[in-house]
């Protein structure tokens, strides 16, 4: 099992909590307007997102005639989505950036204006232009995110409370989901590494120009400097007694991507064969079990866990059976898949890692649940003793929501349907110049 | 009532702002940096990172061959093997392919005797082959005395002609054209032939029960030739 398949079990993951998720958000009546529009967001943004990720990794295998430039381009197009949602969500949770109707209309209004001029350019036939600002959402939602994790987790003692803290992990949480990967790059940036300074969306090819690639990796740059400052602000804080789960999730990306940083820079440790398997070096196998995880299973894995944990799920009696069905689903799926990967790249015997995967089920459907329990019965507050100011209160009514799904499902079959125009038009193979 | 401007409440006291605009400067400080190693230290060589390599691929040929002459019964069924000298392996970088020529001529010597009917068959067996190949000719059938010209690429995309392919290296593309387990083993050849009777075959000394068929083999090995080209 290579990097595809592991995209096609992350688009799994993805597509199956998302639905899942959307039918318990839509459900919750306790919504606040913020927690309504980020929840109903983050369900969307995921189902798309796993969408995106079994495009990737067609487009990764099916190389035989012009199809790979269908994949290609829903891959990019459904990137799209994931770009502005991820935005969308910044401005209003955990603590809205817009305050007034007003402001969210004009805010969410500029982010639908970049989406339409991305799907002008892509409809005339002219994509990867600056003009898609691509790589802004990591500098857009860095700054708002990690401003607003600095306000909070670095409040006086005596301000902080359990809502402050909350609301301090749940951004730095976004901000693992957007930028886990990212961190992984902070010393090949900081020391002039081609393996960031080469980064491009189409490496190996023109298609796009420098100052797309420059935005691009500008966006990267904003995401190491996010992650270096949580990297401080959490040494600091657990210097003063004030530890929380974030120091150790943000030193394991900075360590995995430092230990990729010396493969590939001393003695091509990195381009070293496995000898019982021809298909992976060193440095594959690293970047499949650190980004590539990431990608597929850590984001849909925090996104599931901010949902229940901080009260987007109403769960009850009715649905308990439903929502737990889902975090099972989760880990057995995780688990099974996780343990596939390591069998390919590491030759265990196959009933020894069907026994381990049987254990490790075990352990995790037994914390689940008490931790299931714990998350359910117990929703983290992010609003009790903070100030009202932050969490201004207006009404949107369902039926919005209602159209934002309605409208995601629409761009979903309309990217299908331009992806398709991109491969019988052989787009992409007459700007690589192949016909 | 609550302030509509967020930053009134982020930068609400003195410390606020300033742990917020350390924050916002470091971002800043390392896009300066990232921006001058971007347009200045390493703008050359991101300039050319994109700027593939071209090579010229082309094909020194050598052949071997091997002629062999056989009499068919009429309605028989012959099976003619051939096998290529481990030495033409040993000497060159692959067999590209194979090529097999068959000619005959009515040599009944009866007056009124038409061309025999001969049909060829070169059947797919455990050689290492590309026998799916599109330009495979694999059968044929004469009736007019005729050459049966039947064609295997033996070298999966071999064509003989020269490419330009991008990127890599010469060596990759070298190794890419390099590999004697194709073609090695034997060939077998299946010919029959379907006599036809001169004009008064019912006299009993005028037949027609067999025919001479000449069968040529010829291997084209090449040695593959990777050479850049300058931009």
């Amino acid at each position: 099992m290579a990097v595809e398949n592991l995209l096609f079990i992350g688009a799994i993951l993805s597509v199956t909590l998302g639905c899942l998720a959307l039918r318990f958000v839509r459900r919750n009546e306790k919504l606040e307007w913020n927690e309504k529009l980020a929840a109903h967001l983050i369900c969307l943004m995921f189902i798309v997102k796993g969408l995106q990720n079994a495009a990737g990794g067609y487009s990764n295998t099916d190389d035989s005639q012009s199809v790979w430039q269908f994949w290609k381009a829903l891959m990019h197009f459904l990137d799209f989505y994931f770009d502005i949602s991820i935005v969308m969500i910044a401005l209003v949770y955990p603590v809205p950036i817009l305050r007034t109707p007003r402001q969210l209309k004009i805010g969410y209004g500029i982010m639908v204006g970049l989406m339409i001029v991305r799907l002008l350019m892509v409809m005339l036939g002219r994509p990867n232009t600056v003009l898609e600002l691509f790589g802004m959402m990591y500098v857009v939602c860095g700054l708002i995110w990690g401003s607003v994790y600095i306000k909070f987790r670095m409040l006086d003692e005596a301000q902080q409370n359990k809502s402050t803290q909350n609301i301090a992990f749940v951004s730095a949480l976004f901000l693992t989901l957007l930028l886990g990967h990212i961190w992984m790059y902070t010393p090949d940036m900081l020391f002039l590494s081609e393996t960031f300074y080469f980064i491009d969306l189409w490496s190996g090819t023109d298609m796009t120009s420098t100052m797309f690639d420059y935005i691009w990796q500008l966006g990267h740059v904003f995401g190491i400097a996010v992650g270096l400052a949580i990297l401080y602000v959490e040494i600091k804080q657990a210097i003063n007694g004030q530890g929380s789960p974030m120091l150790y999730i943000i030193i394991a990306y900075m360590l995995s991507g430092m230990l990729r940083y010396l493969m590939t820079s001393f003695n091509s440790l990195g381009e070293v064969g496995l000898a019982w398997n021809d298909d992976f070096t060193l440095l594959g196998i690293w970047n499949l079990l650190t980004a590539g995880i990431h990608f597929t299973m850590v984001r849909p894995l925090i996104a599931m866990y901010i949902l229940l944990r901080y009260g987007l799920f109403d769960i009850d009696e009715n649905n308990r059976d439903m929502a737990r069905l889902m975090t099972v689903m989760l880990i057995v799926v995780a688990t099974s898949a996780l343990l596939e990967l390591i069998q390919t790249v590491i030759p265990i015997n196959q009933m020894l890692s069907a026994a381990l995967m049987g254990i490790l089920i075990a352990f995790g459907v037994g914390w689940e649940e008490r931790s299931f329990d714990t998350m359910a019965s117990e929703p983290a507050s992010l609003r009790e003793d903070i100030d009202k100011d932050w969490f201004p209160t207006f009404d949107i009514p369902q039926l919005y929501m209602d159209r934002l799904i309605m409208v995601s499902a629409v761009y979903v079959v309309l990217m299908f349907f331009l992806s398709f125009i991109y491969w019988q038009m052989n787009i992409y193979e007459k700007m690589l110049g192949v016909v | 009532m609550a302030s509509e401007n967020i930053l009134d409440d982020l930068l609400f006291n003195e410390e606020s702002k300033q742990r917020v605009s350390i924050f916002v400067a470091f971002c800043m400080v390392l896009a300066v940096y990232h921006a001058t190693v971007f347009w200045v230290i390493m703008d050359d060589d991101i300039a050319a990172k994109d700027t593939m390599e071209m090579f010229s691929v082309s094909f020194d040929t050598n052949t071997h061959l091997h002629e062999e002459v056989r009499t068919i019964d009429d309605g028989d069924r012959e099976v003619l093997s051939f096998e290529v000298p481990t030495a033409m392996f040993d000497d060159h970088d692959g067999f590209g392919v194979l090529y097999i020529n068959i000619n005959y001529q009515e040599t009944s010597g009866q007056i009124g005797d038409s061309c025999d009917t001969v049909a060829a068959d070169l059947k797919p067996n455990s050689v290492q082959a590309d026998w799916q190949d599109e330009r495979n000719v694999l059968s044929g059938l004469s009736t007019d005395c005729s050459t049966i010209s039947l064609a295997l690429t033996v070298f999966p995309e071999y064509t003989g002609n020269q490419t330009q392919v991008a990127d890599m290296s010469a060596e990759h593309w070298a190794s890419q054209w390099t590999n004697d387990a194709h073609g090695r083993g034997m060939f077998e050849l299946q010919i029959e032939v379907d006599a036809s009777q001169p004009t008064g075959s019912v006299l009993p000394t005028v037949s027609d029960d067999d025919e001479e068929v000449t069968v040529s083999w010829e291997a084209v090995f090449f040695d593959v030739v990777v050479e850049e080209i300058e931009s």
